[in-house]
C-alpha cells in the first residue's frame, strides 16, 4: 500500500512557512545595529529557521502524497475536549471574582463529571476537604494570596 | 573538593533539605508509579514549592523526585503489566510474568536493589565527569556556546523520536517564544503587539504547565480508565536473599553502566536505555534464552539502567546547561526560576550548590534502597487512585502552580493556551521537550550570537573557525544527517 501523509501534514508545513516569513519581515521593523545582531537580527535568524523547515515539512507531504482530508471527527471527543477546555476558561474568567474558595470545589466537581466519576458524594467531599488543604497550605505556608470573593 | 563534599553532606542531613528529599523521593515513586504520570509532571506539581524554597534544598527534593520517579515506572510494570513511566517498559518483558508466577514482591525487591546500584554508579560517575567536563567549558567563547545551543537542540530533536523536522520545527518555536519581551540588547519591546504583560516575555513556568501537565490531562479526557488492580495479599516476601542479590548484581552493573552512557547523551534518556541494557543483559547472563518468561536479571537490567540515566543526564544538565532527557530540561527550567542557571560557571560561582546535588544523588540511593522495599506493600494501594479524582486534582494543582509567579491569574491563562498548544502538538506528533529547550536555551543563543559577532566585526566565519565551535556544528549536523539516513532507510526497507 501506498504510504501517504495526512492533509493535515502539509496544513502544518504551510502554517511553519507563513509564520517564518511573518517573524522573518517582522525582523526588519526592528532596530538594526552597525555591529551584533541588534533587536531585529535574532527574529530574522529564527525566520530563516522556520521557513526552512516550512519547506521541508511542505516537501516531505507533498513527496509522500497527500490523501484527502477527512472531515469526520469523534464527535464525543471532541465535546469532552471543549468542555474540558471550557471548564478551565469560565473557572479563569470567574475566579477573579467569585474567589478561589467557591470556584475550586465547582471546578473539580464538573471535572470529576467529565472524567466519569460515579461515587459523587465521594468526588463532593474530596473537591472541598481538597479545596480547603490548597487554601490554608498556599495563604498560610507559601503566602500566595489566591482569589478572594471581590462582588461585593 | 573534600571540603565542598563535607559542606555537601551536612547540607543534605539539614533537617529541611532530609525532610524534602524524602518527600520527593515519596512523590517520585507514587508519581512514578500511577501510569500516565511522569517525573517531569511531578517536578511541575512541586514547582510551587521549589518556588519557596532556597535554591539547595529546592534541588536535592527536584532529584528525589527524579530518582524516585525512575524506580517507580518498575511498580506498575511488574504489578499491571502498563509501565508507569516510558522509562520502565522493558521491566514490564520479565516483571509481569514473575507477578504472574505469585513473586510480585521479589520482583519489586530486586527492582529496588538494581535501581539502587544503578543510581550509585551514576552518582559516582556524575562526581567524577561533570567537573572535569565543566573545566573544559570553562574555556568555551561566545561562539562556542552559541554552537552549544544549537547543537543541544538538534541533538534533542535527533533522538526525540518520530518526525525529525517536527521536533526542529518545536525547538524552533521555542526559541521563537523566547524572543517575546523587551530585546537584551537594545531594550525594544519585540513580539508584543502592544500588550504590556507581554514586556517582560513569557515566563517559562507556565509554558512548562501547560506543555507538558494540562496537554496530558486533555489527552487523558479521551482515554479509557482500564481499572487495573492487583491484590495487595499477593504480596509477601520483597526483600531479595543474598543468593538473589549476587545472580543479578552483574547484569545490575552492567546496566547502570550503559544508563550512564546513554544519559550522558543529550536528548535521550531511560526508555532508550532500558530497552539497550535487557538486550545486553540477556546476551550475557546465562539465563538469556529464559528472558521474558520471568528472569530476575531481566528486572535488574532495565531497573540499573533507568536509574543509570539520572546521574548521567545531570551531567550535561549541570556543567553545560544542556539536558540530558525530558525531565532534566524541565528541571532546568525549575533551576532557573530558582535563580540557578546551570552550566560551566555554576561549578565555580557555586561550588557548595553542586557538591549538595552530588551529596544528596549519594544518600537518595540509599533512601530509596529503604523506600523501594516499604513501597512494595503498599503500591498496590497507591495504583487504585482513579483518574477521574486524579485529574481535576492535578488541574487545580497546575492552576495554582500558575498563579503563585506573579500572583495574577494571566499566567494561568498562558498556561492553559500552551495547554491547548501541547495537546495539538502531540496529537501532530510534535515533541514538547525540544519546544522548552528552545525558551531556555533562547537568550544563551542569542547574547552569544551578539556577542561573538561583536567580538568578530560581523564576521561569521568565527562560528567555522573556532574549533570548539566548529565541532558542535558539526556535531549537531552529523546528528541531523544520521537520524535522515536512518529514516530514509527505514522508509526504503518498509517499502
Amino acid at each position: 500500500m501506498e504510504k501517504k501523509s495526512a492533509f493535515s501534514e502539509l496544513v502544518i508545513g504551510l502554517l511553519i512557512l507563513a509564520l517564518g516569513i511573518f517573524v522573518f519581515c517582522y525582523g526588519f521593523t526592528l532596530k538594526t545595529a552597525k555591529t551584533g545582531i541588534g533587536a531585529g537580527g535574532y527574529p530574522k535568524f529564527i525566520g530563516v529557521v522556520l521557513i526552512i523547515l516550512g519547506i521541508c515539512q511542505t516537501a516531505v507531504s507533498l513527496f509522500q502524497g497527500v490523501r484527502k482530508p477527512e472531515l469526520k471527527a469523534d464527535r464525543t471527543k471532541v465535546i469532552r475536549l471543549v468542555a474540558l477546555v471550557g471548564a478551565m476558561v469560565v473557572y479563569l474568567w470567574l475566579l477573579p471574582h467569585i474567589g478561589f474558595v467557591i470556584m475550586t470545589p465547582i471546578l473539580i466537581i464538573a471535572l470529576m463529571l467529565l472524567f466519569g466519576i460515579r461515587r459523587w458524594l465521594l468526588g463532593l467531599v474530596i473537591a472541598i476537604v481538597f479545596t480547603i488543604i490548597v487554601y490554608l497550605l498556599f495563604t498560610r505556608v507559601f503566602m500566595v494570596f489566591l482569589p478572594g470573593f471581590t462582588l461585593f | 573538593m573534600f571540603e565542598y563534599i563535607i559542606s555537601g553532606f551536612a547540607s543534605v542531613f539539614h533537617p529541611t533539605s532530609f525532610i524534602l528529599m524524602v518527600f520527593g523521593i515519596v512523590m517520585g515513586i507514587i508519581i512514578g508509579a500511577i501510569p500516565g504520570l511522569s517525573g517531569s509532571m511531578g517536578i511541575i506539581l512541586l514547582l510551587p514549592l521549589v518556588y519557596m524554597l532556597p535554591s539547595d534544598v529546592a534541588l536535592v527534593m527536584l532529584c528525589g523526585l527524579f530518582c524516585g520517579s525512575m524506580y517507580g515506572g518498575s511498580i506498575s510494570a511488574i504489578l499491571l503489566n502498563t509501565p508507569g513511566t516510558p522509562s520502565a517498559a522493558a521491566t514490564v518483558l520479565d516483571g509481569y510474568p514473575l507477578a504472574q508466577k505469585g513473586k510480585a514482591g521479589k520482583a519489586i525487591g530486586i527492582s529496588s536493589f538494581a535501581s539502587f546500584v544503578g543510581g550509585l554508579i551514576s552518582t559516582l560517575c556524575l562526581m567524577f565527569i561533570a567537573p572535569e567536563l565543566a573545566s573544559i567549558a570553562l574555556n568555551f567563547q561566545a561562539a562556542d556556546y552559541f554552537s552549544l545551543a544549537i547543537f543541544g537542540l538538534t541533538i534533542m530533536a535527533s533522538a526525540s523520536g518520530g518526525s525529525m523536522v517536527k521536533a526542529l520545527i518545536a525547538g524552533a518555536v521555542g526559541l521563537l517564544l523566547s524572543a517575546v519581551g523587551m530585546d537584551p540588547i537594545t531594550g525594544n519591546p519585540r513580539f508584543t503587539f502592544g500588550s504590556y504583560k507581554l514586556m517582560s516575555g513569557l515566563d517559562i513556568l507556565p509554558i512548562l504547565i501547560g506543555v507538558f501537565a494540562l496537554s496530558e490531562v486533555m489527552v487523558k479526557v479521551n482515554s479509557k480508565n482500564k481499572g487495573l488492580t492487583f491484590d495487595e495479599k499477593k504480596i509477601e516476601k520483597v526483600v531479595p536473599t543474598f543468593s538473589e542479590v549476587r545472580s543479578v548484581l552483574k547484569v545490575a552493573i552492567v546496566g547502570g553502566i550503559i544508563g550512564v552512557l546513554i544519559g550522558i547523551i543529550p536528548g535521550t534518556g531511560g526508555a532508550i536505555a532500558c530497552f539497550l541494557a535487557y538486550n545486553v543483559a540477556k546476551k550475557i547472563s546465562r539465563n538469556g534464552s529464559k528472558f521474558g518468561t520471568g528472569e530476575y536479571e531481566g528486572v535488574a537490567a532495565p531497573e540499573a539502567a533507568n536509574n543509570g540515566t539520572t546521574g548521567g543526564a545531570l551531567i550535561p544538565m549541570l556543567a553545560l546547561g544542556i539536558p540530558g532527557d525530558v525531565v532534566t530540561s524541565v528541571m532546568l527550567g525549575a533551576l532557573v526560576l530558582v535563580g540557578v542557571r546551570p552550566g560551566p560557571m555554576l561549578f565555580v560561582e557555586s561550588p557548595d550548590l553542586v557538591y549538595t546535588i552530588f551529596s544528596g544523588m549519594f544518600v537518595i540511593q540509599f533512601l530509596m534502597l529503604g523506600f523501594g522495599f516499604l513501597f512494595a506493600r503498599i503500591s498496590p494501594k497507591i495504583l487504585k487512585i482513579p483518574a477521574n479524582i486524579l485529574m481535576p486534582i492535578i488541574v487545580v494543582l497546575c492552576m495554582v502552580g500558575a498563579f503563585s509567579i506573579g500572583n495574577q491569574t494571566y499566567h494561568i491563562w498562558v498556561a492553559v493556551i500552551f495547554g491547548v498548544v501541547g495537546y495539538l502538538m502531540k496529537k501532530y506528533g510534535f515533541p514538547g521537550a525540544p519546544l522548552i529547550l528552545g525558551v531556555i536555551l533562547g537568550p544563551i543563543a542569542e547574547e552569544n550570537l551578539n556577542r561573538a559577532l561583536i567580538v568578530s566585526g560581523n564576521n561569521v566565519s568565527v562560528f567555522f573557525t573556532r574549533p570548539i565551535s566548529l565541532a558542535f556544528l558539526l556535531l549537531s549536523a552529523f546528528s541531523v544527517g544520521l537520524t535522515v539516513y536512518n529514516r530514509v532507510k527505514k522508509d526504503r526497507k518498509e517499502a
